[in-house]
């Protein structure tokens, strides 16, 4: 795979050139990192509300195995929101932010899925 | 002393304490809920893809993941042949050592395939952290490059550059605003200069990006594209207002996988 990349670039940026000199690359962080690091501090931190039920147990299992984006990984993600207290504390700005976070989990989620239900309901409390 | 690691953890506990049901109140309650949110939301809808050229960032690859970068460019740098140039970069994430993380790459200067390969070229080593914020966390790096050159990069001076990066998305009531910035400075033999760079998410493949450095008072501007989890392409303009620094253009292609 190394070698394909080295050589795709190769062919299309410098063909039949001798290539020596400076260092140029500013090497882009991989595409994946971002994601998986969110998934994994996401993970860490929501486990332990496994303790509340065997349904978030699953969702917190399907998530590890799952690709981000997937409609697995939609449906855990639902699962989880849904079991998360929403603080009775929040400023309007932070309502206004977690208002557009669930408005794009429900956009995401099947409209079959009774976790979209669950999306709503709690959207329409936390309004 | 408490290392990071611990530090992290006792966040993160803490965290816990202000989302579970019937735990006591923190002060960062409604922070925390809106991280933890827009964290999940990250994973049902990932963000858009983001990507800066041309400046250097505070991420550093993980424990296991491996990269490689190969580059081409026209710019009018002091290597080459005919106007043109290229480098290679493989690098590996080492993992955490006392709450640092650590990225070791080798940056090949040589890249003529049948007679000077790898004939010259030097390493590089980078150690980074992240701090957590009440907003998203921000990556801080430390890199030192052109340690232990050899052939045509051997006894140049080390390059150190320091960054601080973040990777943001914003959810709007009609989607989300991805976008990543970068903040640094670089210095080599006590000449230094500063950077940033900034890069909007056009979609979850495509990003534009701009990065600006205080030496060479120039902008460089660049879209990256994600081909999939594993190869992305990258085309930057350099000077492409013709501020006075060397114009051309660099195509990088990358490969990232988690290895081992």
């Amino acid at each position: 795979m190394i070698f394909k990349a080295y050589t795709l670039v190769l062919a299309l940026a410098v063909p039949g050139v001798t290539l020596a000199g400076t260092v140029i690359i500013d090497t882009p962080e991989p595409p994946t990192v971002s994601t998986m690091v969110t998934l994994e501090a996401t993970l860490a931190t929501v486990t332990p509300i496994a303790a509340v039920g065997a349904v978030v147990t699953e969702a917190l299992e399907t998530l590890q195995s799952a690709e981000p984006g997937t409609p697995e990984a939609v449906e855990a993600v639902a699962i989880i929101a849904t079991n998360i207290a929403v603080p009775s504390n929040l400023t309007p700005l932070q309502v206004q932010a977690a208002a557009n976070i669930l408005m794009a989990l429900i956009a995401t989620t099947p409209k079959s899925s009774p976790s979209r239900v669950a999306l709503q309901r709690q959207l329409s409390q936390l309004q | 002393m408490m290392s990071l690691a611990f530090m992290r953890n006792l966040i993160g506990l803490l965290t816990l304490t202000t989302i579970l049901p019937g735990a006591a109140a923190a002060q960062s309650e409604g922070e925390d809920y809106i991280k933890l949110l827009g964290s999940l939301a990250a994973i049902a809808s990932p963000p858009n893809y983001t990507s800066i050229q041309g400046a250097g960032s505070g991420g550093v690859a993980p424990a296991g993941y491996v990269f490689a970068s190969a580059s081409g460019t026209t710019d009018e740098t002091d290597g080459g042949v005919n106007g043109l140039d290229g480098s290679l970069t493989l690098g590996a994430g080492l993992g955490s050592f006392g709450g640092v993380e650590t990225q070791a790459v080798v940056n090949i200067t040589s890249t003529y395939p049948d007679a000077d390969f790898a004939n010259s070229g030097s390493f590089g080593l980078k150690l980074g952290t992240t701090m957590d914020t009440s907003d998203q966390p921000i990556k801080i790096g430390l890199s030192l490059n052109n340690l232990g050159g050899w052939g045509d990069s051997s006894g140049i001076d080390v390059t150190t550059i320091l960054a601080a990066s973040s990777n943001v998305t914003r959810y709007i009531a009609n989607g989300n605003l991805s976008y990543a910035w970068t903040l640094g400075v670089k210095s080599t033999s006590g000449d230094s200069s500063g950077f940033a760079g900034l890069s909007l998410g056009l979609s979850d493949a495509v990003s534009f990006s701009t990065a600006y450095d205080t030496r060479l008072e120039t902008l460089k501007l660049g879209v990256g594209m994600k081909v999939d989890e594993i190869i992305s392409f990258a085309l930057t303009a350099n000077d492409p207002f013709d501020m006075g620094a060397a114009k051309g253009v660099t195509l990088t292609a990358s490969f990232a996988s988690k290895l081992f």
